[in-house]
């Protein structure tokens, strides 16, 4: 097998890595930078827990390989809030709403919210839950994520961002 | 997920790619989306010693429109791209709603539409939508490029005419009739993420109050999506009512042929074909 020494960009900084084929970009992020926000559930891109933005767009990292982020951007939940200190606003209203039960599914679920509220800063109940149709949570019942993800709108509109 | 060993590489010319393909024969594998390819070797259904990604090949990107070449999808270009492309939603309504009802965002955004096409799997969702549509596939190889419809270019279940040097640089939709309509229905019996059990594609086109053209196209129902021919021949020439509508219908759940399998019987199958054919025929029909 070759290995690839690639650069890639992750949450903002410049990560050289020396990678095998065969290691999903998923095993990377956990096992090799320590990014362990990103679960892994499945394994074979139907739960989404894994789901991160590889510039800028949600994928199943479980179903990407870690060699194919050669000079990309990935965001992983650990990315999103830029300041570092308080939360982003999905985050925040996940929490408010008590979205969050044993957590698992939460990580895929605000990335994909996020790239969701980047795109359609104003979504229909029925856009949430086509948007949330890959990830998978098994406690829930996905009301209260549903209700966060429109309290996450209505701030971000609020706030004009 | 735990990948078998092999080799990844990453040409940046189709000189450098259709080398690797010559060098290296049934070994290698040509990757743009991966989302099944990595999922079957996982699986261990397949085995390559080599992937070649697509991805760092220029010519192989981009999405574009013109009224005179109609929608031309290139082997990279992503599905959620082609589902939210503005041409492709005003003029091939069928083909979007086909993304839209294919597996999840996630995977939308990574995998392709020509990979979709050339995995060759009977339920295909964007396969019946192309067909219907009459799309062509332009195929390139070492000293070589031809043509041929999206049709032919699937030949049974996960098979395509492609040699294994050869790739589909680009698919072509051409530009639709100026009373064309077209539809996708897909039924599976758990969720829309889900594999279609039966999916159909319908594109017509309704002149001085008959039926002048009409294109069906079967998806998960036979060894690769099929045409409806005998569907087609009951509507061709004739005024849509819903007798006539109901003995298409009836025509393409006959002219099918299921097998039972995990997601459906043969009988279920046929019969929701049955469905989904009339009540597409009858939407389309009333569509001004
Ligand atoms: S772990 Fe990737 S989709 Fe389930
Ligand atoms: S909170 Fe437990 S799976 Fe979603």
């Amino acid at each position: 097998m070759n290995t690839h020494v690639i650069e890639l960009i992750v949450n903002g900084d410049l990560r050289e890595v020396a990678v095998r084929p065969n290691l999903t970009l998923l095993q990377l992020l956990r096992d090799h930078l320590r990014l362990t926000g990103t679960k892994h559930g499945c394994g074979t891109g139907d739960c989404g827990a894994c789901t991160v933005l590889l510039d800028g767009r949600p994928v199943n990292s479980c179903l990407t390989l870690a060699v194919e982020a050669r000079n990309r951007t990935i965001t992983t939940i650990e990315g999103i809030s830029t300041s570092g200190t308080t939360l982003h606003p999905v985050q925040q209203a996940f929490v408010e709403k008590g979205a969050v039960q044993c957590g698992y599914c939460t990580p895929g679920m605000i990335m994909s919210s996020v790239h969701l509220l980047r795109t359609n800063p104003d979504p229909t109940e029925s856009e949430i839950r086509h948007a949330i149709g890959g990830n998978i949570c098994r406690c829930t019942g996905y009301t209260k994520i549903i209700e966060a993800i429109e309290t996450a709108a209505r701030a971000k509109k609020g706030s004009g961002q | 997920m735990s990948l078998p060993e092999f080799n990844f590489h990453s040409p940046s010319h189709t000189d450098e790619l259709f080398r690797l393909l010559q060098e290296f024969g049934p070994s290698a594998r040509v990757m743009s989306g991966g989302t099944d390819l990595l999922i079957a070797l996982d699986g261990g259904r397949v085995h390559y010693k080599h992937l070649i990604s697509l991805k760092e090949i220029a010519v192989l990107n981009g999405l574009d429109y013109d009224s005179s070449t109609g929608l031309t999808i290139s082997a990279n270009t992503v599905l959620a791209d082609v589902a939210a492309f503005a041409p492709a939603l005003e003029h091939y309504a069928c083909l979007v709603d086909s993304i839209e009802e294919l597996a999840t965002v996630q995977v939308r955004h990574k995998a392709s539409v020509v990979g979709n096409i050339c995995n060759a799997s009977p339920a295909a969702d964007t396969a019946t939508p192309l067909m219907a549509l009459g799309a062509r596939a332009v195929i390139i190889g070492p000293g070589l490029k031809r043509e041929i419809s999206v049709e032919e270019l699937i030949t049974g279940p996960g098979k395509t005419c492609l040699a294994e040097y050869e790739i589909v640089q680009r698919i072509i939709v051409p530009p639709p009739g100026e009373h064309q309509r077209s539809l996708f229905l897909k039924h599976s019996p758990r969720s829309r993420v889900d594999i279609a059990a039966t999916s159909a594609c319908i594109s017509l086109c309704i002149q001085d109050g008959v039926f002048a053209e009409v294109s069906i196209f079967l998806g998960s129902v036979a060894p690769r999506p099929m045409r409806a021919k005998q569907a087609e021949a009951v509507l061709k020439g004739k005024q849509p009512d819903p007798d006539l509508l109901q003995r298409a219908a009836a025509t393409a759940g006959e002219e099918c042929s299921p097998i039972s399998d995990l997601r459906a019987s043969e009988e279920h199958k046929r019969h929701m074909v049955g469905v989904l054919i009339f009540r597409g025929l009858e939407q389309l029909a009333v569509q001004t």
